[in-house]
């Protein structure tokens, strides 16, 4: 070490020290919720479910909150994925006209300790709102919905976040609801599953992941298979108290595909129809919805709407295919629970690679595509071969600069 | 805005989740030997819980500045070691691996995100010291997480590359340029 920089190292050194003084030893609070664990004898359908505990840390503290205490044991639930698989029977609801459908089991992970609250009264909970929400309820979905912890916790007084219209206000969804019977929505639910990730904000709560498929006028006149999707909300007490709706796909091709039908068709209805945001969100006023109503089935009834033109796809098209490869596969690897063996990663990267090679591109930008998926692939297998980060750096960057950043990004922000 | 140059952006983030989550896995099976017959009980992840907290979290304030994200990355990184609880053979150079490689993807997300405003809460330090802190703050990513590597657990170049993914010899210098930075920072 050169003397020079001795007296930097005992600043340095006495820095710290002072900093970890201002730690505890000990964590505030520790405390389990969900004790047990089960081994899988099938790492293609394992899952991880873990429940942590948060709480407040006493008053003297001078921060506000804290992450108090975790309680980790892994569930590996093998059979989650076979309850997903087969929730998707008859528990189908059409949103034009609402009817309740059957109750689907919601699964939730097994315990050995009592949990602080009872889970059952959780899961009736999102169990409702998933009713209420595939019957096409939304005065009961608002119902559910607890204003108050909402407004605490967005910041802004009952907003939640549901697919493309970024932040909507809880009052609206009465309308979203209207809007999905103008387009003939039709949920599927499946059930429920608690990934118990609670948000230090809220150290009493479950977090469920409640899978769904929708389909309605426009995916049906383009023959398209029932579109994934999923809510992520927390539930507090008997009400939801956080709620992240997204992947409704409205920026996906089938929305291009319409929007550009009726900016063409009719383009002084355009503005009435949308918020002008990117991508556009469907605005939700009554006239707007009787507007939505009216042009999409003409447009259902205009087999040359929807019928792509012979050629390569646009870069706009590829972009949607593309996008809705990964938020499919991303559906399936949520980071919530969910632990990577290599042999999964491995599976998974060249499976959303097949499925990407496998799409028509545009004519413009083959080779650019090209050299992209190249160096996807090579970044795959290398980091599945526990290559380390800083030996493939220079690919980041190379890949960075084909794709920019500036994006909505595809899994890795769904559901935080 | 999804259509334009930035769509291949959409496959880069979809992988992104994949080489991100599969890459703590990697390590994992590096640093402790997953699937090994040793099963330590969860009473014992709630003592090693107990004992580590503290310490992983002066680790990760000290490596990221923010005493928040600290205690949120250190909980993360509870979660991964608990779920591989069963497997792991060293649980506590597990821990470190895992807070140090949470504080580099943390570090490379806040890159992009430098326009956020600044609400850290800073620890309350007499005059030099704080000085010091603050300009740990001017010091590129890596070379304050090989100071505090270093400097704050004692850790020989050999972990420090460990932790960092690196060389001993690019450790070192990542240490030494860090130092000289600080100095030069301290004399201006």
């Amino acid at each position: 070490m050169n003397d020079q920089l001795e007296p930097t190292v005992e600043r340095l050194r006495h820095t710290f020290q002072a900093v970890a003084d201002q730690v505890p030893d000990a964590p505030p609070v520790f405390r389990a919720l969900f004790v047990a664990a089960a081994p899988t004898d099938d790492t293609s359908d394992e899952e991880m479910v873990v429940d942590i505990q948060r709480a407040r840390r006493d008053g003297t503290s001078r921060r506000r909150w804290v992450v108090a205490a975790a309680a980790v044991v892994a569930v590996v639930v093998l059979i989650a994925g076979i309850v997903l698989l087969q929730g998707t029977g008859d528990d189908h609801v059409r949103s034009k006209p609402a009817a309740p459908g059957p109750v689907p089991t919601t699964a939730t992970p097994p315990t050995t300790t009592p949990p602080a609250t009872d889970p059952a009264a959780y899961v009736a909970v999102a169990d409702s709102f998933m009713d209420a929400w595939v019957a096409g309820d939304g005065n009961r979905v608002v119902e559910i919905i607890g204003m108050a912890r909402v407004a605490a916790l967005a910041g802004q007084p009952n907003q939640v976040a549901l697919g493309g219209w970024e932040l909507l206000d809880v009052a609206a969804l009465p309308a979203v609801h209207d809007w999905f019977r103008a387009l003939g929505w039709e949920f599927r639910r499946e059930p429920c599953r608690v990934v118990a990730h609670a948000w230090p904000e809220i150290p009493d709560s479950a977090t469920f992941a409640c899978r769904y498929t929708y389909e309605n006028d426009l995916t049906r006149a383009v023959g398209r298979a029932p579109v994934p999707g999923k809510f992520v909300f927390n539930v507090v007490d008997d009400k939801v108290a956080r709620f992240n709706g997204g992947m409704f796909h409205l920026d996906a091709d089938i929305w291009q595909l319409f929007s550009d039908w009726l900016r063409s068709e009719h383009p002084d209805d355009f503005a009435a129809m949308y918020y002008p945001t990117a991508p556009p969100a469907p605005r939700l006023d009554q006239a707007s919805i009787a507007l939505w109503d009216r042009h999409v089935e003409e447009f259902v009834n205009s087999p040359e709407a929807h019928t792509p033109a012979p050629g390569p796809p646009t870069r706009a098209q590829f972009g949607a295919k593309a996008r809705m490869i990964c938020a499919t596969v991303a559906l399936e690897t949520q980071p919530y629970g969910w632990v990577f063996t290599p042999e999964m990663l491995a599976r998974t990267s060249q499976s959303v690679m097949e499925q990407l090679r496998a799409l028509p591109r545009p004519t413009e930008d083959a080779a650019e595509i090209d050299q992209l998926f190249s160096l996807l692939e090579e970044i795959n297998s290398r980091v599945v071969l526990d290559t380390w980060f800083h030996q493939i750096d220079h690919l980041i960057a190379e890949k960075d600069a084909l794709g920019g950043r500036d994006f909505w990004g595809c899994p890795v922000e769904l559901g935080g | 805005v999804h259509a334009g140059a930035g769509f291949l952006t959409i496959i880069d983030d979809c992988l992104q989740h994949f080489w991100r989550v599969g890459h703590l896995e990697v390590m994992s099976g590096e640093a402790t030997g997953v699937g090994a017959e040793v099963a330590p009980s969860p009473q014992a992840f709630d003592v090693f819980y107990r004992e580590q907290w503290a310490k992983m979290v002066r680790l990760a304030w000290m490596m990221t500045g923010s005493r928040e994200v600290a205690e949120d990355l250190v909980q993360d990184a509870f979660v991964q070691v608990g779920t591989k609880w069963a497997s792991v053979q060293k649980p506590h150079a597990y821990l470190r691996v895992t807070v140090t490689n949470a504080v580099r993807t943390h570090a490379r997300r806040e890159r992009r995100q430098r326009s956020l405003p600044d609400e850290r809460v800073q620890p309350v330090l007499p005059g030099e010291l704080d000085e010091t802190w603050h300009l740990l703050d001017r010091l590129p990513d890596r070379q304050r997480q090989a100071l505090v590597l270093r400097f704050y657990a004692d850790l020989p170049f050999t972990e420090v590359a460990e932790a960092l993914r690196c060389r001993v010899g690019t450790a070192q210098s990542l240490v030494h340029r860090g130092l000289a930075r600080m100095k030069e920072f301290a004399e201006r």
